[in-house]
């Protein structure tokens, strides 16, 4: 049974006036334990506000309309919200956007961690506490004598790498790591990635890594989620959503990724913008910048089909097709 | 710069608060634009009075009753608007005028000047505001033009400090770079980058000081420094105090209190939810277009990128 | 064979720190921020020169001396001959005199300003909230005093949009920047930047806040700037991979200085230095099956104000070796065109 399975998972969000907004629709996803899931998709495709919903932490006019986020078999949305904050960090646990930056300045990085591990009652008192959270530190690669000392004092990696300790505070089943490396250099984001995918192997965790960067997927993820415009375009493998890519989509977005092994093939962009959350269009919501699409897309919502074994594609190229 | 004015109407008319305070402050305009039709009486007319009709109390005629002179009440008060209104506005436009200019350029330029011009705003803040008026107006003398001046000249510096605190952040945005990187002296790189970003929370800031310039010219005026041609509320407050508190005359006592508050109460309301709208670190400018309201729910970080907008 | 358009010397760039009341009392020397320590480099018309490196590298501050926007330290800036250094705080207001000598450099401030254009990485913050498409754009034109009469200005801010993708122009005129899209932003940098026919154009990051499928756009844009116009492109990054698109050559920077230069491919394919092998070896590719040997520095680029002892590098370097913590290394060449700045390279 797989961890972490996420079923037909649709999110909306309230307007001043009343109007739901759809920023999700129809999500699903199962993560092994052990697995690596990687969630791609540009800006305001939605994967930020999936993972909010999973862990129940949208915001106010956030609404989860439909679907089952089953955790080991309990599903997640139907638990109360007491129920909810016994799970959230010690079952299932995330590294936010940006999170580095939101650490509190005027307390020190091991005061932090001992704060996370008192509030979820892993450990009581301060002396098991403080060697815990220095285990945690080494853990990620920080030595444990550095946690006297206060965020300002760290690099951009280093509060990453303390960030991602006090997630792994309480043992969790699931890390999500909301754009990992984003804001990092180039070699501090492969010791990064190195970071997780070790972490992966020797806690056993299910990993699911959201990012608009494709490169970061193919080095660490098992397993590929594209998004667009809220809905899952496609799914599979790693190998095969790089390899055999089969929604337009991701045949595009792969090719506008830069090789730095093919630097005379044409990068490729996709002309125009996402829709806007209150004009989106009645079919494919990427029909209107798909180079291949029919009257069909524009009417008709593709459903996603399995083209190969676990390989699963949302476009009517496929539609029709029973294999 | 007109489309900024309509998008900051839209989010006002939302709040009632705020049209609250705008039709307070706005009928008590509307009245005294009007004055001679909505006074029943007019106030310099010269009337017989009988010794009965001094201080005499409501009556059908005289809805506020008649003031130690035997003048009716409401009329003066609707005058009386007049003068309050007038100064109150224009002493507080010119406060907003001087503040920001010298706002801006203590801010932009800083160095030498921006500390002299600030050493002067704490000096003048350091002094009470209404003992210095005071000794103004007794050296100087009475008039309509000269409590504007003295109100408007000492009144600035609020507004320049507050200025001059957004420019200090706003001259390091990459905007105003790039400006000056295409070769924009600083006078444009001032009054077409870093002004137009300034002038809401100067709008917001001018309305809350119009309440305090009326209170202030009640003020000089209650204590007998007012222009003594004109009747302002101040005014009928100095003589009411003098000549109606013994013969408890409240109709004489009351209604231009009641109007000083009322008008206050107004632009406070105006003025406060303004400053809730305009106060950058809200960016409440999101809010106006649905399709943007998702960047409130990301988390920003420095380096990071910022969702697509479409059109 | 005509001169470089830029030509860069020795250029020193450095930062004074902060001094606390203890430093102050204790008379300690004060520090400095090495951003850009003793960088030389040359760029024929027409070219794109990659500058690339990671936070701290200096690539940034090289750009925004270039144009003399921030006042070097020491070392040289010649733009087309003229010595951007001497009027390098380009503070137009401090050449203020009738004096035929300063009026002339006020006037040469303006040229540069003219012909030497800066895009930069963040499209939401490089622009004002209050100027309308149409009025960014028309600016320049108005600072210079370029279009005698209001009609050939519309022309020339129309010309400059189609040449950015911005068209039809009347359909963004009237816009205010926060209803575009940051491609879209950019392009409206890049149209401000191109309506006064630039000779150089300083790139600093202009995509990486961009998203991907953005990206190819902008970089195509760019380089058909330098193919129709003969543009020159100053281009930093720390996306080796973009760099690796569509430039001419590449300098790559660590802590303030240039540690190889040469022809853009061959640096990828087979770079000299230790750390250019180290940044290509990492550089994620879009590709699983694509399992190279990741060369994973340990640690942090240094702090900038304590730099190492000889070679900045050493510390961080798998091949160091003794005397690379005693001898500063300088640029050399390894071939025709390419340097290296290593013992061992």
């Amino acid at each position: 049974m797989a961890t972490l399975d996420v079923r037909h998972l649709s999110v909306s969000y309230l307007t001043d006036e009343g109007v739901a907004l759809n920023a999700a629709e129809d999500i699903s996803f199962q993560v092994d334990q052990g697995k690596s899931l990687g969630i791609v998709g540009e800006s305001g495709c939605g994967k930020t506000t999936v993972m909010l919903a999973l862990l129940r932490l949208l915001p106010e006019a956030g609404r989860i309309m439909e679907g089952q986020v089953l955790l080991d078999g309990e599903d997640l949305l139907q638990c109360s919200e007491a129920e909810m904050r016994n799970l959230r960090w010690s079952k299932i646990s995330i590294v936010f956007q940006g999170a580095m930056n939101a650490l509190n300045p005027v307390r020190t990085i091991e005061s932090q961690i001992v704060e996370v591990l008192r509030i979820h009652g892993v450990e009581g008192q301060s002396q098991r506490a403080r060697v815990r959270a220095g285990e945690l530190l080494e853990l990620v690669g920080i030595p444990p004598e550095r946690g006297r000392q206060y965020p300002h004092q760290y690099s951009g990696g280093m509060r990453q790498r303390a960030m991602i300790a006090m997630a792994l505070a309480c043992n969790p089943r699931v890390l999500i790591a909301d754009e990992p490396t984003t804001a990092l250099d180039v070699m501090i984001q492969a010791q990064i990635l190195n970071l997780l995918r070790k972490l992966q192997k020797s806690l056993n965790l299910a990993l699911i890594i959201v990012t608009h960067d494709l490169g970061v997927v193919a080095e660490i993820c098992d397993d590929v989620l594209v998004m667009y415009s809220g809905t899952v375009v496609e799914t599979g493998s790693s190998d095969a959503i790089f390899n055999h890519p089969r929604h337009p989509y991701t045949e595009r977005l792969l090719q506008a990724f830069p090789d730095i092994e093919s630097p005379n093939a044409d990068l490729v962009s996709i002309p125009g913008n996402p829709p806007r959350l209150d004009e989106l269009p009645p079919g494919c919501r990427f029909a209107p910048r798909c180079h291949i699409a029919e009257e069909r897309c524009h009417i008709e919502v593709p459903k996603p089909i399995e083209i190969e074994h676990r390989h699963w594609c949302a476009c009517h190229l496929y539609t029709g097709r029973r294999e | 710069m007109k489309e900024q004015l309509q998008e900051i109407w839209r989010t006002f008319r939302r709040k009632p608060m705020g049209m609250l305070g705008t039709f307070m402050l706005f009928s008590v305009v509307f009245i005294a634009i009007f004055a001679p039709w909505f006074a029943p009486y007019d106030p310099d007319a010269i009337i017989h009075v009988e010794p009965e009709d001094l201080l005499a109390p409501p009556d059908a005629e005289h809805l506020l009753g008649r003031d130690d002179a035997g003048k009716d009440v409401l009329s003066q008060l609707i005058y009386g608007a007049r003068v309050s209104l007038t100064v109150g506005f224009v002493a507080s436009f010119m406060a907003m005028f001087i503040g920001t200019t010298v706002g801006l350029v203590a801010g932009y330029y800083g160095g030498r000047i921006g500390n002299a011009l600030m050493r002067l705003v704490d000096f003048l803040l350091v002094i009470p505001d209404l003992p210095l008026m005071l000794v103004f107006i007794s050296i100087w003398g009475r008039g309509l033009w000269k409590i504007i001046l003295v109100i408007g000249l000492l009144g600035w510096t609020t507004t320049a400090r507050l200025v001059r605190s957004q420019v200090l952040s706003l001259k390091e945005r990459q905007f105003v770079l790039r400006a000056k990187a295409i070769g924009a002296s600083n006078f444009r790189t001032i009054m077409r980058h870093i002004f137009p970003q300034v002038l809401p929370i100067i709008l917001a800031e001018t309305v809350l000081s119009i309440s305090g310039a009326i209170i202030a010219e009640s003020s000089l005026s209650f204590l007998g420094l007012g222009d003594p041609m004109l009747v302002s509320w101040g005014m009928m407050l100095n003589f009411a105090f003098e000549r109606a508190i013994s013969r408890m005359a409240w109709w004489f006592l009351l209604p231009p209190g009641f109007a000083i508050v009322w008008v206050s109460v107004g632009l406070v309301l105006m003025g406060s939810t303004l400053e809730e709208i305009v106060n950058p670190r809200l960016k409440t400018h999101h809010l106006f277009d649905p399709g943007r309201m998702l960047e409130l729910f990301k988390v920003a970080s420095p380096g990071l990128k910022r969702p697509e907008v479409t059109e | 064979m005509e001169a470089p358009i830029l030509q860069v010397q020795s250029l020193r760039k450095y930062f004074p720190c902060q001094r606390s009341m203890a430093d102050r009392l204790f008379h300690r020397r004060r520090k400095f921020v090495h951003a850009v320590d003793d960088v030389s480099f040359t760029i024929n018309r027409g070219e794109i020169l990659a500058l690339v490196g990671e936070s701290g590298s200096g690539k940034t501050t090289i750009g925004m001396n270039v144009l003399g926007l921030q006042e070097p330290t020491g070392g040289q800036i010649l733009f087309d001959g003229y010595d951007v250094t001497r009027w390098a705080r380009g503070d137009l207001e401090s050449v203020k005199s009738d004096d035929v000598a300063t009026k002339k450099r006020r006037e040469q401030i303006l040229e540069l300003r003219r012909r030497a254009q800066i895009i930069f990485q963040d499209p939401y913050e490089s622009l004002n909230p209050r100027q309308k498409v149409f009025e960014t754009i028309v600016e320049p034109l108005e600072i210079h005093r370029i279009g005698r009469s209001a009609e050939e200005k519309r022309e020339r801010v129309r010309k400059a949009m189609e040449e950015s993708g911005l068209a039809p122009a009347e359909h963004f005129w009237d816009r205010y920047p926060d209803h575009l899209s940051g491609g879209q932003r950019q392009r409206l940098v890049i149209a401000a930047a191109l309506v006064l026919e630039p000779e150089l154009l300083v790139a600093d990051e202009p995509v990486s806040m961009l998203d991907v499928s953005i990206r190819a756009e902008i970089l195509g844009l760019l380089n058909e700037l330098r193919e129709e116009r003969n543009i020159t492109i100053l281009y930093t990054t720390h996306d080796l991979a973009t760099a690796g698109i569509f430039t001419d050559r590449m300098a790559v920077m660590y802590l303030g200085r240039i540690v190889e230069l040469g022809p853009t491919q061959a640096v990828l394919s087979e770079p000299r230095h230790p750390y250019t092998r180290a940044l290509v070896s990492v550089v994620p590719a879009p590709n699983p099956r694509r399992r190279r040997k990741q060369v994973v520095l340990e640690g942090e680029v240094p702090n900038p104000i304590d730099l190492p002892s000889g070679c900045r590098f050493h510390p961080r370097c798998p091949q160091a070796q003794d005397e690379c913590s005693q001898i500063d290394p300088q640029l050399v060449p390894v071939s025709e065109d390419h340097q290296v700045a290593c013992l061992h390279a």
